[in-house]
């Protein structure tokens, strides 16, 4: 009954919104706006699961002094800290909150973001060798790609930036529509798996 | 000092947090009186209906920090409450001397999200005037419905069944009201009522939220004002048909307005005429001022327009023997030689004044110099829909040029853009011919576009600056020769390039008239706009809201009960004659009331007669009494009513009515308007057809709109979205070929899938761990549930966890969305019990860290880095934070497995991870594993599907290139 | 010899360098061009090309309106912000609707950001020349973007003010996407698919792109099949709006007191510099960026050339 009864609201929901995507009239439209406001409804109990996840984690790390223990207090701290922030003076511009979120949380993301720009170069500098045939064509692919991004590739010849323009919507658009189409197949298969109860994985555990 | 990971966490923790500690000193005294406001006014805005004014301030300098200006609004200067409030950028500051801020039409009085109690405004001294927004505390803020203008915006749905019946008896006379709790409205309006005081204050509000001391409050009082003047009137006389017509330019505030007119000066009075207007203005500005004057123009126009919809803004009017006669509005006008007049257009509000547009010339025209409008048009419910829109179109599509550019240097090859109007009925386009010449009208090349992909590419002997396009569309069904399309491409030096010249169609301008389509319901007697398009376009969809609201004034509320009143009547559609309203009330006992109630008002009218002296208040009288008298009739012989009357259970009734009221407001019949802007103009009949369409509600409704589906048009929800059909077809297929595959994958036969070399590489991966005794790390994507992809990478997390249970290697899954995250500790919980390890499952090994994208990723190197995690999987969805967490498992030399179907990532994890599963292989994956027929025979449908997808792609691609096109056009555009 | 020797050993180093030392490459070659500007050519591509066009017909039209979508917080903002300035620039410059929303709380402060920054050097009102819708839960993404297409003030209701939108100047002759009939959706992920598949397929709209660089390839298929009407390719499709922005939406003459119109030819022949205080910093931060991403590019592909080298050198040698 576990099993069954998860499987049997999957199995006809899912066909049901199938049906809604090929049936425009007003009440499939409106049961789907029905469904979305009980999802918009539901979803935020959700974030108690992760907060208590977050809690258990780092508490049994602190309990029992695991090594780097300190690192979760100062997760949990910056958590409950943000957290009060917010309820105590509010989210407005102005607030704590908003204080920590502009001085803290924005300048930290753009830092790990900006961590991309080094890690591409030197990937781009392990990956691209001539050794092969194959990957002799994805360097110098690489290299005009590269070129006609910048003025430089420009003013050496007006062809760098046509042939880089022409890389990217031949071959590359070709490779990608071909991944997409898999892609969009394998996604498929997997959804009808998961209609017709062939893949339960989701439920927790194999079978 | 030696650093520890404690003294560096404490000290990290310090600095994050001290920083928190900063702003707090500057709340420290500070001289409070320096930035209190200074020079508030509150101000009349004139053109309106009484029902705004103007704030005006002066901002504090820039140095002072301020984040945000507060409004406070009252009707005393004691109690002002908090009403609105405007945002400035601290950096940068005001830039201008002076701040403004609207208090103008409806904005929110009460609604659902107002506090529930009326809280004193923070840091301001205990006597402060000032107070938070209106609570929905009705004891506080009922008592201020008298002060304004009230609007309640309320579904209709909750009008007719959500109300509770409410009598108020006062002076003997009793009242019924329909009570709403305020979680029944939208929200309730409100205005400013015209002629009160009212009192204004502004505080400022620092950077760090500092609340500042008020300003001494500004007194404002609205005035209803005339409305805004039109920027312009033209006017046509169409000699050969004595036809008037006019256009106007609308003027921009329509929120109160109540007629439109239309008058006729002879030149000769020009100047009285003038006095006259001079002297209503001054009447307007003094109520003491006493006129004199009559109006010397004659009336030859009216019509009701207080409708909140953009409103026709033609008008055309028909001298017959000499005469303009109109009985509606008791119009009967002696027109002489039209050379001797001037036309005028007025606007007049609800408090009756009026403002009269600068008068203009008559332009005399016949009949063929306006423009002629086709026949050919057509208006019928669009298919494929939930039922909320009509379509119009008309006449055959159009070609024409939109841009053009040059290829090379020389400037002799050219790149022309061109595009397509098409509509409903010509919707495939088949060809496109163009035959290009050259300046001296030679022909350069002729080019057949079978596919139209907007570009056409030509190469010229030598330079030019001007090439000539003869263009033609063969459609299905037609074949365009009696439509020859014409546009130059001629040299336009500020642009140094060629341009699109005008477009002819038979050598007559395309661009040079504008379509107007206008529509008009059962329910109220006014034409509205539903849209203008261009002379080139070929068809509009109308929008038909479902949507319905009603709007009721908001006058009285019984705090115990938590209800505000309104009144209980309602209209359901105009009588036929679109003369009155066909209205009711919610309960059926009160209908008999009114009756009487309007009866009693004829009464007092009539016994008034005698009294009344000046022939404007009997005439006055006269129109009441004819009022109510249409009225009784109307509520005893009206069909719909009577129908109504015999519902035994009110709620029978109104379910009835609702019925009708909404086929009255969704049923719409159309006219169109071909103009140049300019009154030189010609409308269309109102659109017909025989050809009725069947409703989708029961045929009885014919009964009372015997019009319904032969000009007022309904429409229709459908139960097949049409361009979908070749997703159905496919789909049936790729379902029948599952099952065909897995019955032969279950009947024993052999299904070969090719070796995938990450898929293979996953049980030495787990060995490695376990040799070296350190952590699998597997990150199942950051995407959530509903992306397929993390499906996918849980299942393979299933089969990952079991073989790791299985060799007893601890497992570490990072989460990032909440709801992945119960499901994933179930998978892998599962998982060990299946291996028979249920003691070395860690509940802690599946975790959540954050939502945030970047956060997470530092988290996930961290675990990394610290865990010395021997084999790293990344199983999802990913996006740009993919490479930063593949190059850290790359330098702490972890084996990695990555499956994606990101096509961004796949070129980052190819270079950084070991082995990876490019877009399906991810969704094979767990197939590969678990080896049953089930999976085994998805997988290979899914095979064969895409063998038929390059089928169909090579075919189509053969055709095409054959200028066989129906296969592409088989299939969905967008 | 033994020179010989020593060079092989240095390309024998090359191939297995420490990543670190390219991490510093790549820092200086960013760091110092963003501290000394320096002029250099933008070419202006067809995409931004077209947006910038599109756009700019609506200019002074009442009955036309953009709207931009923020869909990204603050660690994209280097590469999306200088796009988002520059087009609200152009819309103020030439008297074009724009209005503003976001879905992402992290992006409330940054379309303020941009506003504030682009509105500083105009005379234009909010709810008037401009309106930002503000924050919506991301939730409730696909029915706005579905209501937009019958009435956009009932699918927004209120702006970031808490004004009735309906009531709004800036809504006259504002309705659905007829009118605002171009999307703009920022974002450092493939979000404008979904504009794609609601706004344009179901209602019409035209729909462009900013992008991250690294996201672009991502939205290739719909640029080339049309459904995206333009898009811009990270910071190279930022700097060189801000160029057209110069060149001819801030273009004062006596002919053409707000701004020229739009010419491939022109464009082609004019160099705007960006030394010296003639642009705004503001208005050429792109610029600069594009500055630091050619020499960092430049770098690249110079160490992935001496990689190579090094590579076939030591080839040479095992064999």
């Amino acid at each position: 009954m576990k099993r069954q009864i998860p499987l049997i609201i999957i199995i006809t929901l899912g066909f049901m919104f199938v049906a809604h995507s090929f049936i425009p009239h007003k009440i499939s439209t409106d049961f789907f706006d029905w469904y979305q406001d009980w999802v918009k409804a539901v979803s935020p109990f959700a974030v108690s699961l992760g907060i208590m996840s977050l809690f258990m984690v780092h508490g049994t790390k602190i309990k029992r002094k695991i090594s780097n223990w300190q690192y979760s207090v100062i997760t949990l701290a910056g958590l409950v800290f943000t957290a009060f922030a917010g309820f105590m003076w509010g989210t407005q511009s102005g607030t704590p909150y908003m204080w920590l979120f502009e001085n803290v949380q924005m300048p930290m993301s753009a830092t790990m973001f900006a961590l991309l720009a080094f890690y591409i170069a030197s990937a781009a500098y392990k990956a691209f060798r001539a050794r092969s045939a194959e990957a002799t064509v994805l360097l110098i692919a690489a290299i005009i790609v590269m070129l006609g991004q910048v003025p430089l590739g420009a003013m050496i010849s007006k062809w760098i930036p046509e042939s880089s323009t022409w890389i990217l919507n031949v071959p590359n658009l070709a490779a990608k529509r071909a991944i997409m189409i898999g892609v969009g197949l394998g996604m498929t298969a997997t959804s009808l798996k998961i209609l017709l109860g062939i893949e339960r994985t989701y439920l927790g555990g194999g079978d | 000092m030696k650093l520890n990971y404690a003294k560096t966490g404490s000290i990290l923790f310090l600095m994050v947090f001290g920083f928190l500690l900063a702003p707090i000193p500057s709340h420290a005294a500070i001289d409070t009186s320096s930035y209190i406001v200074e020079n508030l006014k509150a101000d009349d805005i004139p053109d309106d209906d009484g029902s705004g004014l103007v704030l005006s301030w002066k901002p504090l300098p820039k140095e002072k920090r301020i984040i945000e200006y507060r409004i406070y609004r009252g009707v005393s200067p004691d109690s002002l409450f908090y009403h609105g409030k405007v945002d400035v950028n601290v950096k940068t500051g005001v830039a201008g001397d002076v701040m403004y801020y609207y208090d103008s039409g409806y904005n929110r009085f009460v609604d659902i999200q107002s506090p529930r109690k009326l809280k004193k405004e923070k840091q301001q001294s205990d006597n402060s005037p000032l107070f938070g927004r209106l609570p929905r505390d009705l004891e506080v803020t009922g008592p201020q419905l008298t002060n304004y203008r009230l609007l309640g915006v309320i579904m209709e749905k909750d009008f007719l069944y959500k109300n509770t019946k409410i009598e108020i008896t006062e002076d003997d006379e009793t009242e019924v009201y329909a009570g709403l709790k305020l979680r029944h409205f939208i929200y309730i309006l409100k205005k400013l009522r015209a002629d009160k005081e009212y009192y204004y204050t502004v505080i400022a509000v620092t950077e760090s939220r500092k609340y500042m001391p008020h300003a001494e409050p500004a007194i404002g009082i609205p005035i209803d004002n005339s409305p805004e003047k039109i920027q312009q009137l033209y006017s046509v006389y169409v000699e050969d048909q004595t036809r008037l017509q006019f256009e106007w330019i609308r003027s921009l505030f329509t929120d109160d307005q109540s007629n439109h007119s239309l008058y006729l000066v002879k030149k000769i009075d020009l100047n009285k005429f003038n006095a006259y207007v001079e002297e209503q203005q001054k009447a307007e500005m003094d109520p003491e001022f006493e006129t004199t004057l009559e109006n010397p123009a004659q009336l030859i126009y009216q019509r009701y327009c207080g409708y909140p919809y953009t409103p026709d803004n033609t008008v055309a009017v028909d001298i017959i023997d000499g005469k303009i006669i109109n009985d509606k509005h008791n119009i009967d006008v002696e027109v002489g030689n039209i050379e001797d007049y001037v036309a005028v257009f007025s606007l007049q509000d609800r408090a009756g004044y009026e403002t009269f547009s600068d008068p203009s010339l008559f332009d005399i025209v016949n009949s063929v110099d306006l423009p002629k409008i086709s026949n050919e048009w057509t208006v019928e419910d669009r298919k494929s829909d939930k039922g909320n829109y009509n379509s119009i179109y008309w006449e055959k599509p159009t070609v024409f040029l939109t841009n053009c550019t040059y290829l090379n240097d020389e400037k002799t090859k050219i790149l022309v853009n061109y595009d397509i109007y098409k509509n409903v009925k010509y919707d495939k386009v088949k060809n496109v011919y163009f035959t290009i010449f050259d300046k001296s009208g030679n022909k350069i090349t002729t080019i057949n576009e079978f596919y139209q992909d907007s570009k056409l590419k030509i190469t010229l002997k030598e330079p030019s600056n001007r090439i000539s396009f003869e263009m033609r569309v063969v459609v299905n069904g037609d074949s365009g020769e009696d439509q020859l399309f014409t546009q130059d491409l001629i040299f336009n030096p500020d642009v140094k390039s060629l341009q699109p010249g005008v477009l002819f169609l038979n050598g007559e301008e395309v661009n040079k008239y504008t379509y107007s389509v206008y529509k008009n319901n059962y329910s109220n007697e006014e034409w509205r706009l539903s849209k203008n398009t261009l002379g080139a376009q070929r068809g509009i969809v109308d929008n038909v809201s479902y949507r319905s609201i009603i709007y009721k004034g908001v006058s009285k509320f019984d705090a115990k009960k938590g209800l505000f009143m309104v009144s209980p009547t309602f209209n359901v559609r105009m009588d036929d004659e679109l003369k009155n309203n066909v209205g009711t009330n919610l309960y059926a006992e009160e209908v008999a009331k009114s009756i009487e109630n309007y009866e009693k008002e004829i009464a007092e009218y009539i016994a008034s007669k005698d009294t009344l002296e000046t022939e404007a208040e009997i005439a006055n009288a006269d129109d009441a009494i004819e009022y109510y008298q249409a009225q009784i009739d109307l509520t005893e012989n009206d069909p719909i009513l009577q129908k109504a009357a015999t519902f035994k259970n009110n709620k029978a009734r109104i379910k009835f009515l609702e019925k009708v009221k909404n086929i009255a407001r969704r049923s719409f019949k159309y006219k169109m308007v071909k103009t140049d802007g300019e009154a030189h103009f010609a409308i269309s009949e109102v659109y017909t057809t025989d050809n009725v369409a069947k409703l989708p509600f029961d045929e009885s409704a014919r009964e009372t709109y015997p019009t319904l589906g032969k000009d007022h048009f309904y429409p229709i929800p459908n139960w097949f979205q049409a361009d979908k059909l070749p997703a159905l077809i496919a789909t049936f297929i790729f379902g029948f070929m599952v099952l065909f595959m897995i019955r032969q994958a279950k009947s024993g036969k052999e299904l070969y899938i090719r070796p995938i070399a990450g898929i293979d590489e996953i049980d030495n991966a787990i060995g490695r761990a376990t040799e070296m005794g350190k952590p699998i790390l597997f990150v199942p994507g950051l995407s959530g549930i509903t992306d397929v992809a993390t499906l996918a990478g849980l299942s393979i997390l299933g089969r990952v966890a079991k073989k790791a249970a299985e060799y007893d290697t601890k497992i570490l899954v990072p989460v990032r969305d909440y709801i992945v995250l119960p499901i994933a500790q179930e998978v892998v919980k599962e998982a060990h019990y299946e291996a028979g390890r249920p003691d070395s499952h860690d509940k802690n090994s599946v975790f959540f860290i954050t939502t945030a994208q970047f956060a997470f990723v530092a988290g996930v190197n961290g675990v990394m880095i610290r865990e010395k995690t021997a084999t790293n999987f990344y199983m999802g969805m990913f996006w740009a934070e993919a490479l930063i967490m593949t190059e850290t498992g790359n330098t702490t030399g972890a084996i990695q497995i990555a499956g994606t179907d990101a096509v961004t990532q796949i070129p980052f994890f190819i270079t950084t991870c070991d082995y990876t599963l490019i877009g399906e292989e991810l969704y094979a994956a767990s197939a590969y594993l678990a080896r049953e027929p089930l999976q085994l025979g998805t997988l290979k449908a899914s095979d064969y599907t895409k063998f038929v997808i390059l089928a169909f792609v090579v075919i189509g691609t053969l055709l095409s290139t054959a200028h066989a096109t129906f296969l592409i056009n088989a299939f969905p555009e967008k | 010899m033994n020179k010989n020797k020593n060079v092989i050993k240095l390309f024998d180093r090359m191939q297995n360098i420490d990543r670190r030392y390219i991490y510093i490459v790549v820092a200086l070659s960013i760091i110092i061009p963003l501290l000394i500007p320096f002029n250099s050519r933008t070419y202006v591509t067809k995409p931004t090309e077209d947006i910038y066009k599109k756009i700019d017909s609506f200019a002074g039209d009442e009955t036309k309106a953009i709207l931009m979508s923020f869909t990204h917080d603050a660690s994209t903002m280097p590469e999306l912000f200088p796009m988002e300035v520059s087009v609200l620039r152009h819309c103020f410059e030439r008297n074009i609707k724009v209005f503003t929303i976001c879905w992402l709380p992290a992006a409330a402060p940054l379309v303020d950001y941009a506003l504030n920054t682009a509105k500083e050097d105009f005379d234009v009102q909010s709810g008037v020349d401009y309106c930002n819708f503000g924050y919506k839960p991301y939730v409730l993404r696909l029915p706005i973007m579905l209501g937009m297409g019958d009435d956009i003030s009932k699918a927004v209701e209120t702006d970031s003010q808490g004004r009735k939108v309906e009531n709004l100047e800036i809504m006259k002759n504002i309705k659905n996407y007829d009118d605002m009939n171009l999307v703009v959706d920022f974002a450092g992920s493939s979000s404008a698919i979904t504009w794609i598949t609601y706004a344009r397929a179901r209602f019409g709209a035209n729909i462009a792109a900013g992008v991250t660089a690294v996201m672009v390839a991502d939205n290739y298929p719909y640029l080339q099949t049309g459904q995206l009407m333009g898009i811009f390719r990270g910071l190279k499709g930022a700097a060189e709006y801000e160029k057209l922005v110069d060149v001819f939406a801030a273009y004062e003459s006596e002919d053409y007191p707000n701004g020229r119109p739009f010419s491939k030819e022109i464009i082609k022949e004019t160099r705007v510099p960006i030394t010296g205080d003639t642009v705004p910093y503001k208005y050429k931060k792109a610029r600069i960026g594009m500055n630091a991403q050619s020499i960092a590019h430049i770098m690249m592909i110079f160490f992935i050339l001496l990689g190579n080298i090094g590579y076939f050198i030591t080839r040479k040698k095992e064999l």
